[in-house]
């Protein structure tokens, strides 16, 4: 009896995928929005590493990518509300490049369901919460991503990479 | 900066706000394990003098040249732990903070084993980063002298006053043909019942009058620029404009009386009135001298019903369909609403008054004693609940015009109330322009409507934005002695910038490297702030320049460039970069 509870145990472990999302936050909003949830006590699931940026005009798609290709089960992009940001449009440009990342990660193989931009306000830490939720929710559905598990066991050795 | 990173990780317990979940011990010991990291040491609360000591105390000793702080969130005490590593002579840019306590022990406060994981994983993002941070050169700028108030009721007012009594000149614009807002509307002010011309006209006098104010009436700002130190707007006064320079904003834009159509048969029946209304109704200048008397029949009322919590403490039930429900409470209603009490009870004394709210707030200095004195009138006291509001109907014939009915949950009876007159005492919205101002000043709007302070606590006068300061109720509901000590405080912190004249701004601005530049422009495009020019250099080649004092820091031109030849200073993509792998490759972030 001892064994097989053990062994059920095991497998339910062996078939846990717990997603690794990484958050890029503007620091005027979104990352306000994230430590509002924090102050409130929001709880959400642990998945999220969140990296501050000042604008998510900011955001590189080379950067994005590179997020993937270490091995990101589900990138989130978070920024101010239409007429918010706090750079009067660097939000509108982050959209314009967000939708053609939208394409290129399909065309990468990539689920695009792994990207996801969000408008989240300062005052927004109840959506912020929900955001992540969701996010973590969809990411087990479709399961890992293809370029978590590599040869190297998840690591992604220095290469040089030209520029797109 | 060749010189190899020295790095100090200092992990804070934040009394039990993080040490309570996660395990900040072996975390502090896990740094230890990665690259650069030098001395790592936990507290109980790194900010505190000893936390700052021991950090003082680590970079003489392990000669460090790089600090990372893993306690809440940056937003919080970034400027605090710069200033210490300033101390020791360090740049403020080799500063790194982890927030351990907002994303992690406070979200994931049932998760302890996952918590302490992420907060390693955060730590080792921060080393990662940390590795290739940079000094960067200070960037100081002027300050101008003279403050921009907007708004002129009596919070501009007392904030205009009080900037330019300390010799500092004031621009003072008001939307309206007079100064005084909707406190000049008023009949009274409680808790003192202050005729409230009697306070404004000395103050709008010494305005007028002031070398160092210039009043501006029936005026609108059509266009506003700069940053802090360095403003310049142009001001419509009716057909005129001016174009004025300063150094500091105060936004005191004021409320607007919430709008209660469609609810408790408001605009249905002339004898329901707003609080603002009945003041007007009372004043000597109103449309009966002062004479309450009721709109539709002329006649002194005999019975008023007061109805509290009117467009505050709203939800989706309470409100009519495709209203939005503002959920805060207004803060004044329920003193008001007192206070109206016993100025009616004044003109007519054998008025009865019924009470209706559904809780009773007189939390302000002398309101509880009004509320104490109101109830010796012998006026009835009604709760009602919020999923049962009271309702009002026109009774025709009947010798009273209106009835009200509503559950009194204190006796737990329905009652039915015949009267002449209903009074709602509306809550606050923020005024109209709060959204077009909050877009031009690159402020922000809380989900309330009303302005954002930097932080509820710590920065309640601050703005997002340097330079740009709040007073009154444009930033939330709240009465005339809270106002005036906001408008004091922000005009207070105004003044600070403009008596130092120069003041530090983030070093944090892009960078053009002139070899990799095509010329292309599409950086140009992308600044919101025309802070990147053409600039000729041999042979006419064009490159692109940032001009320091415009660039605000916010990068969007490095991610446009497509030649790579802009680098976004202390969010460098190298360093983004690093943080992203260490955050997924943990190997790769470990020594």
């Amino acid at each position: 009896m001892v064994e097989a509870k053990e062994m059920i145990n095991e497998t339910e472990c062996e078939t846990k995928f717990e997603p690794k999302l990484i958050g890029f936050l503007c620091n005027w909003c979104s990352y306000a929005g994230a430590d509002l949830a924090g102050t409130s006590r929001v709880q959400y699931p642990p998945n999220i590493r969140i990296v501050r940026v000042m604008c998510t005009g900011r955001l590189d798609p080379q950067l994005i990518l590179n997020t993937f290709r270490y091995g990101a089960d589900g990138v989130l992009i978070a920024g101010c509300h239409e007429g918010d940001c706090h750079y009067i449009g660097g939000n509108y440009r982050a959209y314009r490049k967000y939708i053609l990342l939208k394409e290129f990660v399909k065309k990468m193989g990539i689920n695009e369901k792994r990207l996801r931009l969000e408008w989240v306000s300062a005052s927004e830490g109840e959506r912020f919460a929900k955001v992540v939720r969701e996010m973590v929710d969809d990411i087990k559905e479709i399961g890992p991503s293809p370029f978590g598990v590599t040869t190297t066991g998840g690591v992604v050795e220095d290469e040089p990479e030209p520029k797109i | 900066m060749e010189e190899e990173p020295r790095i100090g990780v200092f992990v804070c317990n934040c009394g039990i706000n993080i040490g309570g979940v996660v395990n900040v011990e072996e975390v502090a010991e896990y740094a230890t394990t990665l690259p650069n990291v030098v001395v790592s040491r936990s507290s109980l609360y790194t900010c505190s003098d000893r936390g700052q000591g021991m950090i003082k105390d680590d970079i003489d000793e392990f000669k460090l040249n790089r600090v990372i702080v893993a306690s809440c969130s940056p937003r919080m005490h970034e400027p605090t732990f710069r200033k210490v590593i300033e101390e020791k002579g360090l740049n403020k840019y080799v500063f790194e903070q982890a927030n351990l306590r907002e994303h992690v022990s406070w979200v994931h406060s049932k998760q302890p084993e996952e918590a302490t994981k992420k907060a390693k994983d955060l730590v080792r993002m921060a080393v990662a980063k940390a590795r290739l941070l940079e000094s960067l050169p200070q960037h100081l700028v002027d300050v101008k002298g003279e403050a921009l108030v907007i708004g002129g009721g009596i919070s501009g007012l007392t904030a205009a006053k009080s900037i330019a009594d300390r010799g500092f000149k004031v621009h003072l614009v008001e939307k309206t043909p007079n100064f005084g807002g909707k406190m000049a509307q008023l009949y009274k002010v409680f808790p003192t019942f202050d005729d409230p011309q009697e306070l404004l006209n000395p103050l709008v006098e010494d305005i007028m009058a002031h070398p160092n104010i210039t009043p501006y009436l029936s005026a609108e700002i059509a266009d506003i620029e700069g940053y802090i130190g360095n403003y310049r707007a142009i001001i419509r006064e009716q057909t005129e404009e001016k174009e004025i320079e300063f150094g500091t904003i105060i936004v005191a834009t004021g409320f607007n009386a919430y709008d209660p159509n469609g609810e408790f048969k408001y605009g249905k029946h002339q004898n329901i009135l707003t609080a603002m209304e009945l003041h007007q109704l009372m004043r000597a200048d109103g449309p009966t001298q002062g004479n309450l008397v009721t709109p539709a029949e002329g006649k002194p009322p005999r019975s008023i019903a007061l109805i509290s919590c009117v467009g505050s403490r709203q939800n989706e039930n309470t409100v009519p369909e495709g209203k939005k429900p503002n959920a805060y409470c207004s803060r004044v209603c329920c003193t008001g609403m007192i206070a109206t009490g016993m100025e009616i009870k004044e003109k007519s004394p054998d008025a009865d008054i019924f009470v209706l709210y559904r809780d009773l707030r007189t939390h302000g200095k002398g309101h509880e004693e009004l509320f104490t004195e109101f109830r010796q009138t012998g006026s009835t006291m009604i709760r009602y609940t919020d999923d049962q509001l009271p309702m009002i109907s026109s009774t025709q014939g009947a010798e009273y015009p209106l009835s009200v009915t509503s559950y009194d949950s204190l006796s737990g009876l329905n009652v039915e109330i015949p009267v002449d007159l209903v009074v709602l005492a509306t809550g606050m919205i923020p005024d109209d322009s709060a959204s077009n101002i909050a877009s031009k000043l690159h402020i922000t709007i809380s989900a309330d409507g009303f302005f954002q302070e930097l932080h509820p606590k710590l920065a309640p006068l601050d703005s997002v934005t340097d330079g740009v300061y709040l007073a009154g109720t444009a930033q939330g509901p709240k009465d005339v002695p809270d106002s005036v000590s906001q408008s004091l405080g922000a005009a207070a912190k105004a003044c600070a910038p403009m008596a130092l004249g120069q003041v530090e701004v983030e070093s944090t601005i892009a960078v053009i490297d002139e070899d990799f530049c095509t010329g292309c422009g599409v950086c140009q495009g992308s600044c919101e702030f025309s802070a990147i020019v053409f600039e000729e250099r041999d042979e006419g080649k064009k490159v692109s320049k940032v001009i320091e004092a415009l660039c605000k820091g916010c990068g969007t031109c490095g991610s446009s460039c497509p030649s790579a030849a802009i680098t976004m200073l202390h969010f460098k993509d190298a360093q983004l970069d690093a943080m992203v792998k260490a955050a997924l490759t943990p190997q790769a972030g470990e020594k």
